[in-house]
Parts: structure tokens; C-alpha cells; sequence
């Protein structure tokens, strides 16, 4: 017998290939719909210098916009496929290696700051929701509405003042001292001190929302039958959070965290530039700076592939739950 | 002992208990009879300290709001729950202090099996060394159910894994909430041998509606209603002596629905579809629904003469409440037609629906007035006619009321808006689902009373769908039962379909 | 012909008609007050801090922080107001569509926002910002189109439970108009709902027009609280951060937590309870 599971990974697989291939296919034509094309801006910008004809024709094709749209178009997808997503001219490196050395330091981040800001608003949300109106429900709603009012990226300038500039206790940005340790261990221990104030400010933006969430709905279990029945027959602490609580919440929770893995990403997209770490969010941000069109075009395509493969997994995952009940 | 003093208890500003007050001592039974909404199930919670909120400061008024409040005291031995510390509280229960609630589906956490369920009773209160398999194999609860979640258990089974739990810990205080509604014969009586097993050691608390069940556990019956209680003293006085009228209506209603008497029926037998049709009247013609390619009516055919009432018997899921919505209008019929026979005439009919719940049939944002004055708009009715409906219906005409938002109405309220708002519509016949089930006993007999006038006085057909045999009875001139779709008037006498 | 109706129409339109002219009154009062104000501009007093001249202090081209606050004031929260009340209008039409429009449109919908649910649009916001440096209406129209389907997922399931509420069915029976029972039983009963969705609306919109000022996405002459933050990034190693940053963002958060306290009185007084708001944050 097939697994639930896979028959749920199998659905969702088809919209999600169709969504994608929207994706490249705007990718592809927005910018051709634009007025100006890419060379244009190209040379317009403070990069550029005096060209002869035939370089920029050269340029034009490096850029994949020589020729008619469908050729264009057939050249564009067959690159795809074999992972060839374009040459950076700023950078002087292929795309795809710059991506390859970018994405690992975002998923560390989105990898550490998840369980922290996941299990963060599931306690605080349970213990504020079981009681609300009492004295935890109302300093920890106050505090968290405090931080879901502070635009993410004020939140990450602001730890950045205090524990690397002000107090520098935690290194201001990189993810990695300039020169990084031969030793191993010496080297884990760095990059574990890099990532303190990216994954916390990361963290600190994302735990509002899965706090709200907890609050509401163990504030809708505590009225359920079967929680006051366990208070009633003295089923307490540790065990009433996890098993009762906590394992409601966790389809709630799963769902959230499907619909709203684009603000994460978009979140650590801000992080990562306010902390200068070399993840895909700074080089998208030095790619639009650069007007580096052909590296921010590969890098739109591939960020929306990994979003769109996570939330696949996690929805996949969801839905076999809830028919478990 | 169980000592309650001077209990008062609020949700918001609106009374669940005032001023209840009892004692039960060790050996005792306590049972509390009364009706739904009555304040029992809060009582109970408040015995187990289960209640969220705060107590009142003396002479503190409760004030609008969502939480509970109270005042007075409640001790279970020498701990006065009301008082007593959240640490208290979590000691006590399940220790010295056991609940056993109704068995709803959602009564056990549905992501732990019922062994889980047991085995966490007994780690939860250091009993470890027990064996959860010989505890269930106690309540009678088969190897074949532990491995089992909640949602593949029937009802009757989710009542003896929670009587299982709430024994496990011997509890000198035992508070039961319908322990035995889900249950049937067998286990009822394996669940009422436990109750007995050992009640002399136990100060019990039972709360129930089952006047049966009250005679065979409690040593002293006490009556709830709305809050109050208004009879208390040893079972027998008060079951079979009863001091209040409150309590002597209730016996007999409650008797009433126990022991079936004979109804009138059709006399044209089992073959409605042969009836003699003639005079006016309501007529359903070979009426047949389905939802989703699943067959719910099939060829329903009645005929319903001005001024009489057929009722329509069948428990929930029956295809009661679609039959209902297909007469007035509220679902499109698929198959099969119903008009008003005028005589020899065919007419489009014209009916009102009086539904289960009133306050989901009108706006919650609309006022008494407004309510009425759509109606008779729509029908191109006089606005001028709006008070003497209030007035047919027992309502007040007082400005004060007719500027009430609906959602501030009382069950029994509403209702009676809802039946002025069909009689605004004219129609010729109302047709009435469970009318009188979301209602207490007073409100009840008070809608029955102007579902009888109306039909008499004006000539009106009125189909009542219910479950409510006494109801069935008071108005009725010919009863149907309507099973697994298809109408059935039998001459045999109806049996016990309320359960 | 429904003269009697309008005070209940009125008492649950009363407090939203209330905010709505509040805003547009301190709008009009912020372009003016900003309009008597100096100018905006660049003088050679370079990052000067706060003083008596300078309120607030200057920027990197010695702007004065406290002017550029009070200009970009009405600018920011008129962006959030337009952006939420675009997106809740294309949210709305496409719930009614989907509600009335029988199951096939319905489900052609959902099925529309199923796939916008799942685009990542802050890369795809990302690419076109760069691209074309949107102003306020670029702004507005590509975060109303980003931001409309997680409103339709709220707005549908509301709209249907009144839909089929027994009062309009009654209603219809009798002989009433779609348009009427819409005006008087359905509108009013999801009023609070759209209130509070609008809020969640302004919030996201502030949020993500902040993240593209930061970022410096938009038309450079577009002056709002985040683009002024940006002008703190490079002065994080100097004192200067403590003028150029906190005042902006100081602004938008209380603006924001304005905002969410608002719609929690909102959503206490029978607006939209706490599993139906998708994102507080």
C-alpha cells in the first residue's frame, strides 16, 4: 500500500511545477516587456564605459537577449535545465556557483532561527492563552505586540547596535572572520558566533506571528472538553502543554508555517543585509545595486524553487496529519 | 464532606448559579435534577475548581464582560476549592477528587490511545507500579478497544474509559455529569455497580436528567432551575412527594418522555401515497431529495388539512430538517411537487418556516421592529399590523423591546419573534422544526400554546418535525415517523424514538 | 423605500466612517502642515545633531530628519490607506465573484489564490522594484496585487455562512432582491470582518513599503519613513544612527501598533476572532 504521504506529495507536485514554470516564464518576460533592455540599463549605469559595437553585441548575448524572443526563450529554458543560469559580469563568476556558496548560509539561518522562534511562540502562546487576562497573557501580549510593530529590519539594526556596535560582545557582520581558522572546531565556534544576531533578529521578527497563533487557539482548547476533563482529573504541567496543547497545535502550526514561508524568506532577506551575511538575500540586495539583472534573475528563480519545494514538503506533511485526525 | 455555601456564580453580568447552597456527607449521594441550561454542568466544574475567573470582593456588583465571576464557598473535605491556590487545586484532583463527565466526542484528547489515557493517569498520580490493562479490564473495557483513539470509539466506550480514569485513584469526593446518558443497557448497569461499589467511603455528587438513574444512586435528589435550587431533600420526598409545582412538572414531563403512550395515527395506514385528499390543505406529492448523489427522501407524499397538525417523528440525521427547508422553499425540490389544494384548485403555497434554532433565522444586527417590518414589507403587509403580532405572541409592545437587537433575545424570545415574523408573511401553513428543543420547559409549553391557537383560529396546516414526543402529542392530530427517508403513518403504537 | 433601515446600517457603519474621515482629516491636516513647513532640503550643515536649528538633526546631505518626518508622515500613511483599501476591493470582488458565481467560478477562485498563496512574491516584488523604481502608485498597485488573496481566503468563508444564513433565505423567499439583502442582511453582518481585515491590510502595506524604502526600491523623490532609514545605514559606526534611524522607525512602529490596537478593540466588539486573522505580525 502507498503511503498517504507520497500520494499527498504527488498532488501537490503538479500545481507547484505549473506555478514554477509561470515564475520563469515571468521571469523571462518581464523584463523584455520593460522598456529598456537590459544592456541599455547595463551601460547606463555607473559601471558603465565606452563600448564598441561589436562588445556590446557580445554583451547582448551574454545577457541571452540576442535574437528573436522564442529562440531567446528555447535558449533560456535549455540553460536552465542543465543548471546554467547566466554569467555575473560584476562578480565575474557563473551564477549558479554564486548561489552555491550563498544558499547554505541562508538555510543555517532559517534552520537555527525555526525551532527557536517556533518553540518560543508555542510556549509563550500556551501559557498566555490558557489563562488570558492574567498576568503572563498581559506582559507577554504587550511584548509581542511591541515586536510585531517593529519593521524587521529595525529590529535587526537595533541588536546590531547594541551587542556589535555599542556593546560589542557578538560580531557585527560576515559569517565568518575574515580569515576563517584552520581548525575545525575553531571554525564551528566562529560561525556559530556569526549567526547569534542574524538568527535572533530573524527570530524576534517571526515568533509574533506563531505567538498570536498559539494564544488564539489554546485560548479555544482550554474551553474544549477534553483539556478541562484532563485539568479534572489532575493531568498538569509538562504533560498538559506537550500532549495536550502542543500537539493540537501542530497541523495549526504546519499550516502557518506553509503560508508563510515567503515572509521568511523575505525576512532574512532584510537580515542578511542589514548583518552584511552572505547569504542569497545580501547578493540579491548587491545584485540590485550593481543592476546585476542576469544574477538577479537567476537568483529569483532559484529562491522561488526553494520556497516553493519547502512549502510542498510541509504542506504535504500537514495534510497527511489532519487526515489522521 | 462536600459543603457548598452560598454559591453564586456569573458569566459576566448574567447569573449561572445564585445563591446555592448543600451538603453531603460521607456515604451520601446528591443528586441535581433539572433542565438543560440550568447552571448543573457549571456546578459541577466549580466543585472541581475548573472554572476560569475571579472571585467577587463582598459587596462587588459582576460586571459586563467574558469571564466567570463568583462568590461564597465550597469545600471538598477541609479545602475550600474557591479559595484554594491553582498548586491546591491540581493536588486535589484526581486524587481525592474524581469528575466524570458526559461522554461527547471530544471528551478524551483524541491524539493519545485509551491505554495512553490510562497509563498517563496512573504515572500522573505515582501509581506506575499498576497495571493499566487491569484497570480497564476493571470498567470492562476489551484488549481490543486500548490500542484504539477516541474517534474510533462509540460513545458508550468513551464513557467507561472515563469512569476507568476517574476510579483509578479511589477518590474520596466523586462529581458525575450525565455519567451514564451515552450508554446503554449492559454498561449502564456495569457503570452503576461501580458508582454503588464502594459509595459508602464517597461524599458523590450526581448530576443528571435521568430521574431513573437519581432514584437508583442518590440518597437525596436536589432541583436546579436557572440557577436556583428551588427543592432539596431525601430522594424519596422529592421524587415522590414533591413539594414545588417547578418539581412536579418536571417529574411528569420527564416521565412522559420515558414511558411512550399511544398516539393518534393515520388512519389510512401505511400507504400515504392512497389517502383521501379533499377540503384545503397542504399537499407533498412524491416529494424525493438527495444531496450529493446520497438518496435522503424518497417519494415523501402527505396530505396536511387546514387546521390540523402532522407531526413528523425522527431522530437526528432522519432527513427531518431538509424535508422542512424543501416545503418552505429554503431548498429547491428535485423531484415530486407541493402546493395548496384550494378545494379542487392546485395553488402555489404559501409557508412559513419555524426553524430549530430562532436567533440563526434573523439578522443578529436587526431590532424586534425591524425584524417584523421586513416581513411585512415583503409580504406588502401593513406596518400598522407589527404590534398586534406582538401581541398574538405574548411579546411586549413597549418601545424599549422593539428596539432590542435579536441577538439579545432570550431562546424562547426569539422564537416567539419568529413565529409573529411567519404569521406576518400570511401564509397557510407553518411548518415548524424542532421548534421547542433549544428551549426550557416554560418557553415550551408557551410556543406549543401559540402553535395550537394559530392552527385552530386561523386555519392554518402546520407540519411539526420533532423528536419531542410530548410535543407531538399535545398537537398533533396524526403522527408519521419519517425513517431512513421514507414517511411511515403506522396504526402501531409509536415507540420511543426521543433518546 | 427603506427609510426606517438607516439607523441600523448606520449604528455598525458609525465607528469605521469615524476612523475613515479621522484619517483623511489629519491626511489633509498632515499635507498641509507639511506644505508650511521649510523645504525639504539639502544644506551643507552634514549630519549635524539635534540642536535648536535642528530639531531632529540632519542627514548625510544635511536634510533636516525632523521636516523629512513630518512630510513623509502623510505620504507613508496615505500609501498604507490607498495600498489596504485596493487590495481589500480586489479581495472583496473576487469573494463575491467566487460566492455567487456558483461552483465552478468558485472553484477557478480559490484555485487562483491557492497559486498566488504558494508564489514567493517578495523576490518577484524584489525583481520588478529593481527594475522600474516604483513611485506611490507603482507602490500601490504592486503590493495590492500581492497582498489581495490572503484577504479572499478570510473574506469567502464569512461572506458564505452569511450567504446561507436562514434571514436571507427568508428574505429571498419573500421576494427580495440580491441587492437588497446584500444592503441590509449580508453587509452589515460582515462589516466588523472587512473592518478588521482592512486593518491587517494597512499593517502589511506599512510593513512592506517600509522594507522597499530601506531597501531604497523605490522612486528616490518618494519620501516615507523607511526610505528615510535607509540614510541611517551608513552611519551605523558613528553616533549619527541615533538620529537618523530612531526617529523613522520610532514612527512607523507606533503608527503600526496604532494600528493593531485598533483592530484587537475591533475584533473584541464582534470583529474577527483570533483564528480568522491570519498574520498579526
Amino acid at each position: 500500500m502507498v503511503p498517504p504521504i507520497l500520494i499527498n506529495l504527488l498532488s501537490g507536485l503538479s500545481v507547484r511545477l505549473l506555478v514554477f514554470f509561470l515564475l520563469v516564464l515571468l521571469v523571462f518576460f518581464l523584463p523584455r516587456l520593460l522598456p529598456g533592455d537590459p544592456v541599455a540599463i547595463f551601460l547606463s549605469s555607473d559601471l558603465s564605459r565606452d563600448l564598441s559595437g561589436s562588445e556590446a553585441e557580445e554583451l547582448r548575448s551574454q545577457f541571452g537577449v540576442a535574437g528573436g524572443w522564442l529562440q531567446q526563450l528555447g535558449e533560456y529554458l535549455s540553460n536552465l535545465v542543465v543548471g546554467d543560469l547566466g554569467y555575473s559580469v560584476p562578480h565575474a563568476a557563473p551564477v549558479s556557483q554564486l548561489l552555491k556558496a550563498a544558499i547554505p548560509w541562508t538555510l543555517l539561518l532559517i534552520a537555527c532561527a525555526a525551532p527557536l522562534f517556533l518553540i518560543a511562540g508555542a510556549a509563550g502562546g500556551i501559557e498566555a492563552g490558557k489563562a488570558p487576562g492574567a498576568l503572563f497573557d498581559r506582559v507577554a501580549t504587550g511584548t509581542v505586540t511591541v515586536i510585531a510593530s517593529i519593521p524587521p529590519f529595525t529590529a535587526a539594526v537595533l541588536l546590531l547596535l547594541a551587542f556589535g556596535i555599542l556593546w560589542p560582545v557578538l560580531p557585527a557582520g560576515g559569517a565568518e572572520p575574515l580569515f576563517p581558522s584552520d581548525n575545525p572546531l575553531q571554525r564551528d565556534f566562529d560561525v556559530a558566533r556569526h549567526a547569534v544576531l542574524p538568527v535572533l533578529a530573524l527570530s524576534l521578527h517571526e515568533v509574533s506571528r506563531f505567538y498570536f497563533l498559539a494564544r488564539g487557539e489554546a485560548i479555544t482548547l482550554s474551553q474544549r472538553p477534553f483539556i478541562i476533563n484532563a485539568c479534572g482529573r489532575g493531568i498538569k504541567g509538562w504533560r498538559l502543554r506537550t500532549a495536550y496543547y502542543g500537539r493540537s497545535l501542530f497541523p495549526v502550526f504546519l499550516a502557518r508555517m506553509s503560508d508563510s514561508l515567503t515572509g521568511l524568506f523575505g525576512a532574512v532577506l532584510f537580515v542578511e543585509i542589514v548583518f552584511s551575511y552572505p547569504g542569497t538575500g545580501h547578493l540579491i540586495y548587491n545584485a540590485i545595486l550593481d543592476r546585476d539583472y542576469v544574477l538577479l534573475q537567476g537568483a529569483v528563480i532559484v529562491m522561488a524553487g526553494l520556497v516553493l519545494l519547502l512549502n510542498w514538503i510541509i504542506d504535504a506533511v500537514a495534510t497527511s496529519l489532519a487526515r489522521r485526525g | 464532606m462536600i459543603r457548598v455555601e452560598q454559591l453564586n456564580l456569573f458569566f459576566g453580568e448574567r447569573p449561572l448559579l445564585q445563591d446555592v447552597s448543600f451538603e453531603i456527607g460521607r456515604g451520601q449521594t446528591l443528586a441535581i435534577i433539572g433542565e438543560p441550561g440550568g447552571g448543573k454542568t457549571s456546578l459541577a466544574r466549580s466543585l472541581m475548581g475548573l472554572i476560569q475567573g475571579r472571585r467577587l470582593a463582598a459587596q462587588e456588583k459582576p460586571l459586563p464582560s467574558s469571564h466567570f465571576c463568583w462568590s461564597g464557598d465550597a469545600w471538598l473535605g477541609e479545602m475550600n476549592v474557591l479559595r484554594s491556590s491553582r498548586a491546591q487545586l491540581q493536588a486535589m484532583r484526581g486524587r481525592s477528587a474524581g469528575l466524570i463527565v458526559q461522554a461527547l466526542s471530544d471528551a478524551l484528547n483524541p491524539h493519545l490511545t485509551v491505554l495512553q489515557h490510562v497509563q498517563e493517569m496512573l504515572r500522573a498520580h505515582g501509581l506506575s507500579e499498576r497495571d493499566a490493562r487491569e484497570e480497564c479490564a476493571i470498567g470492562n473495557i476489551p484488549d481490543r478497544l486500548l490500542p484504539r483513539y477516541p474517534t474510533a470509539l462509540s460513545g458508550g466506550e468513551i464513557q467507561r474509559v472515563l469512569t476507568v480514569l476517574a476510579l483509578a485513584n479511589s477518590p474520596e469526593f466523586l462529581i458525575m455529569d450525565e455519567p451514564t446518558a451515552a450508554l446503554d443497557s449492559f454498561n449502564r448497569e456495569i457503570a452503576i455497580r461501580s458508582f454503588q461499589n464502594g459509595s459508602e467511603q464517597r461524599c458523590q455528587m450526581l448530576i443528571t436528567h435521568d430521574i431513573e438513574l437519581a432514584r437508583r444512586l442518590a440518597t437525596h435528589v436536589g432541583v436546579l432551575r436557572k440557577g436556583r435550587l428551588t427543592e432539596i431533600g431525601p430522594s424519596e420526598d422529592v421524587l415522590d412527594r414533591p413539594r414545588s409545582i417547578y418539581t412536579q412538572q418536571l417529574l411528569k414531563l420527564r416521565r412522559n418522555a420515558g414511558n411512550p403512550m399511544p398516539l393518534p395515527v393515520s388512519s389510512s395506514g401505511g400507504n400515504p401515497a392512497l389517502e383521501v385528499r379533499s377540503g384545503n390543505g397542504l399537499v407533498m406529492d412524491r416529494l424525493s431529495h438527495s444531496i450529493e448523489n446520497r438518496g435522503l427522501l424518497s417519494k415523501i407524499s402527505a396530505f396536511v388539512p387546514a387546521g390540523s397538525c402532522l407531526a413528523i417523528l425522527g431522530g437526528s440525521g432522519s432527513g427531518k430538517t431538509t424535508l422542512a427547508r424543501l416545503l418552505s422553499g429554503y431548498e429547491k425540490v428535485q423531484e415530486g411537487y407541493v402546493y395548496w389544494q384550494n378545494g379542487t384548485e392546485r395553488e402555489k403555497s404559501v409557508i412559513a418556516l419555524i426553524p430549530q434554532h430562532p436567533h440563526r433565522a434573523m439578522a443578529s444586527h436587526f431590532s424586534v421592529s425591524d425584524v417584523l417590518k421586513e416581513a411585512l414589507m415583503l409580504s406588502r403587509g401593513d406596518q400598522a399590523e407589527a404590534n398586534r403580532l406582538l401581541d398574538r405572541v405574548g411579546l411586549p409592545t413597549d418601545t424599549d423591546f422593539l428596539n432590542r437587537k435579536t441577538r439579545e433575545l432570550s431562546g424562547g424570545e426569539a422564537q416567539r419573534l419568529v413565529i409573529a415574523r411567519a404569521l406576518a408573511t400570511r401564509p397557510q401553513c407553518l411548518v415548524a422544526d424542532e421548534p421547542t428543543s433549544a428551549l426550557d420547559m416554560q418557553a415550551r409549553s408557551h410556543v406549543l400554546e401559540i402553535l395550537r391557537g394559530v392552527m385552530r383560529n386561523r386555519k392554518m396546516a402546520l407540519v411539526l418535525f420533532t423528536h419531542d414526543q410530548a410535543a407531538a402529542r399535545s398537537l398533533a392530530d396524526k403522527v408519521c415517523h419519517l425513517e431512513q427517508g421514507t414517511l411511515i403513518c403506522s396504526e402501531a403504537p409509536v415507540t420511543n424514538v426521543a433518546s | 423605500m427603506l427609510g426606517y433601515w438607516s439607523p441600523v446600517t448606520q449604528s455598525a457603519g458609525f465607528v469605521s466612517k469615524g476612523a475613515l474621515a479621522a484619517s483623511v482629516i489629519l491626511m489633509m491636516a498632515g499635507f498641509t502642515l507639511s506644505e508650511s513647513l521649510p523645504a525639504y532640503k539639502t544644506s551643507p550643515d552634514v549630519l549635524h545633531p539635534p540642536s535648536a536649528e535642528y530639531w531632529l538633526g540632519t542627514n548625510g546631505i544635511g536634510q533636516d530628519v525632523f521636516i523629512g518626518l513630518v512630510r513623509a508622515a502623510p505620504i507613508t500613511i496615505f500609501l498604507a490607506l490607498v495600498t489596504a483599501t485596493v487590495a481589500l476591493a480586489l479581495a472583496l470582488a473576487a469573494s463575491s465573484l467566487a460566492a455567487f458565481g456558483g461552483p465552478a467560478v468558485r472553484g477557478a477562485v480559490l484555485r487562483v489564490v491557492d497559486v498566488l498563496q504558494v508564489i514567493p512574491s517578495i523576490l518577484l516584488l524584489l525583481l520588478l522594484a529593481a527594475w522600474i523604481q516604483p513611485g506611490f502608485l507603482g507602490l500601490v498597485v504592486l503590493l495590492a496585487l500581492t497582498g489581495w488573496h490572503e484577504d479572499v481566503r478570510v473574506a469567502l468563508p464569512i461572506l458564505l455562512r452569511e450567504l446561507t444564513r436562514e434571514n436571507v433565505h427568508f428574505a429571498r423567499r419573500m421576494g427580495a432582491s440580491r441587492t437588497y439583502c446584500l444592503r441590509h442582511h449580508i453587509l452589515p453582518a460582515i462589516w466588523p470582518a472587512i473592518v478588521g481585515l482592512f486593518l491587517q491590510n494597512v499593517r502589511q502595506a506599512a510593513l512592506k513599503s517600509a522594507g522597499f524604502g530601506f531597501l531604497g526600491l523605490t522612486d528616490p523623490r518618494l519620501l516615507t519613513w523607511g526610505s528615510m532609514m535607509q540614510d541611517a545605514m551608513e552611519h551605523l559606526y558613528t553616533d549619527a544612527w541615533a538620529w537618523l534611524l530612531l526617529p523613522p522607525a520610532g514612527a512607523l512602529s507606533l503608527f503600526l501598533i496604532g494600528i493593531l490596537i485598533i483592530g484587537e478593540g475591533y475584533s473584541q466588539s464582534g470583529g474577527l476572532t483570533g483564528k480568522e486573522q491570519y498574520d498579526p505580525g
